[in-house]
């Protein structure tokens, strides 16, 4: 008899999926009653696997924790600027200087913080994912010219559609492949422009809900000097990032700031 | 329940509720404490530098799970493209069952057994297996974050499971 179809099979995989719900759950309470008035060997198993469960579960957290694990974290925050600020004007002799600057620098600040809407913060977070995965990983895992192959290659690897935006006539795929924009699945592609004494820029592709950004935005151009990349600051060039989204999707096009906006086509 | 809107005291809870959690579910992901605390750190790091993209308070666990997965992954590539980490222990499963040198040189190495019995399966195997065992996601939610059918979690956790019975069963 083929395993899928065996009941005595069928029984063992419910069981083992079941056994793994928390007691109480509606699921497991259903088939502790159908194992009690089951046969005995259901419920001998059953209860062994439940023991079993726990045994696992038990030898999984014996895990010797690093000292201090929780302090080395919660100075992340701090050591990465929030409180430095705090820290320095703490100091009593650089407390009027912190003072006198932060009275010149309220005007200017106050009116770039009113400038920089909630959405234009989102597409710099964005433009600096995308200008550090630009200059610190330009790997591709499928070579070709072709956006259609390369979209049918890698579709399944992302939980999205792959779909690249049209693009200037002189630009051609080098390739792409899969990967993660921040904490999100993303696809990197490469191109090269012919026209531009091969110029190349990267178009990389994400849900743009997953950066909370609306399903459609307009292009905005971010200058990669605005942005917190030091590994593009020591490359010899300037960047620019281009971030938008149509119907959902999410991109970025990352390329030397003389021809970025170029290299996009017209809808 | 998370409390507060604040920033830092959102992440200070995180760390507090979490941060050990994560510990464990790393090393026994990677088999190595120094790279588990690597892996823990770049977590929390990218989670404070992300946290206003965290929606709702509520999956503040399950979304540095992810992240933690999303930086194990972004690790095993970095290893496999720079061959500096060839961490190789020797493959006690090739020895006859019985052999007394077995149980000498994992003391003597200080090596947990139910680690190694970890590090011989493979991570599409160990992924669900710890998702299930240590995340605390029932197999149908591992299933949908792995974007693998239910059936085929349930298939991977029967053969970790298979795996480990030999050490769980000897304790």
């Amino acid at each position: 008899m083929n395993m899928r179809n065996d009941p005595k099979e069928i029984l063992r995989l419910r069981m083992l999926e079941v056994s793994l719900l928390p007691p109480g759950d509606t699921m497991r309470s259903e088939l502790e009653a159908e194992l009690a008035a089951g046969e005995s060997w259901a419920r001998d198993e059953w209860l062994s696997l439940l023991e079993e469960n726990e045994r696992i579960r038990l030898e999984l957290i014996k895990v010797e924790l690093p000292a201090a694990l929780s302090d080395t974290l919660l100075r992340i925050p701090s050591s990465t600027g929030e409180r430095r600020l705090g820290k320095i004007i703490a100091s009593p002799l650089l407390r009027v200087a912190a003072t006198v600057v932060l009275l010149l620098g309220l005007g200017g600040g106050m009116f770039y913080v009113r400038e920089q809407s909630a959405a234009s913060k989102k597409i710099a977070r964005v433009a600096e994912l995308a200008l550090a995965r630009y200059v610190n990983d330009q790997d591709i895992s499928v070579i070709t010219l072709d956006p259609d192959y390369m979209a049918r290659h890698l579709d399944g690897s992302v939980p999205f559609p792959v779909k690249m935006p049209p693009v200037q006539s002189g630009l051609s795929l080098i390739g792409g492949r899969s990967g993660s924009l921040g904490v999100y699945p993303a696809v990197y592609s490469r191109w090269v422009s012919q026209a531009r004494q091969q110029s190349r820029c990267a178009i990389i592709q994400f849900r743009s809900r997953d950066f909370g950004l609306p399903e459609n935005v307009d292009k905005e151009v971010v200058h990669g000097s605005k942005l917190n990349c030091p590994s593009a600051k020591d490359k010899d060039k300037n960047f620019d990032v281009i971030v938008w989204s149509e119907g959902g999707n999410g991109y970025a096009l990352v390329a030397d700031s003389t021809c970025a906006l170029s290299f996009l086509g017209r809808r | 329940m998370i409390p507060g809107k604040n920033r830092t005291k959102l992440f200070e809870f995180m760390v507090r509720t979490c941060a050990d959690d994560l510990y464990r579910y790393a090393y026994r992901l990677c088999d190595r404490h120094d790279t588990a605390q690597d892996l823990v750190q770049e977590t929390f790091s990218e989670a404070w530098k992300s946290l206003d993209s965290l929606r709702d308070e509520n999956k503040a666990r399950s979304w540095l799970y992810s992240i933690l997965r999303y930086r194990n992954a972004h690790f095993h590539r970095e290893r496999k493209r720079n061959r500096e980490f060839a961490h190789d222990p020797l493959d006690f499963n090739d020895m006859p069952e019985g052999n007394s040198a077995r149980g000498t040189l994992e003391e003597l190495a200080d090596i947990d057994s139910l680690q190694k019995a970890l590090h011989h399966l493979d991570g599409r195997f160990k992924e669900p297996f710890l998702m299930v065992f240590l995340e605390g996601l029932t197999c149908a939610e591992a299933a949908k974050q792995l974007r693998v059918p239910l059936g085929t979690v349930l298939s991977r956790i029967h053969r970790a499971r298979a795996a480990l019975r030999e050490y769980i069963g000897s304790k």
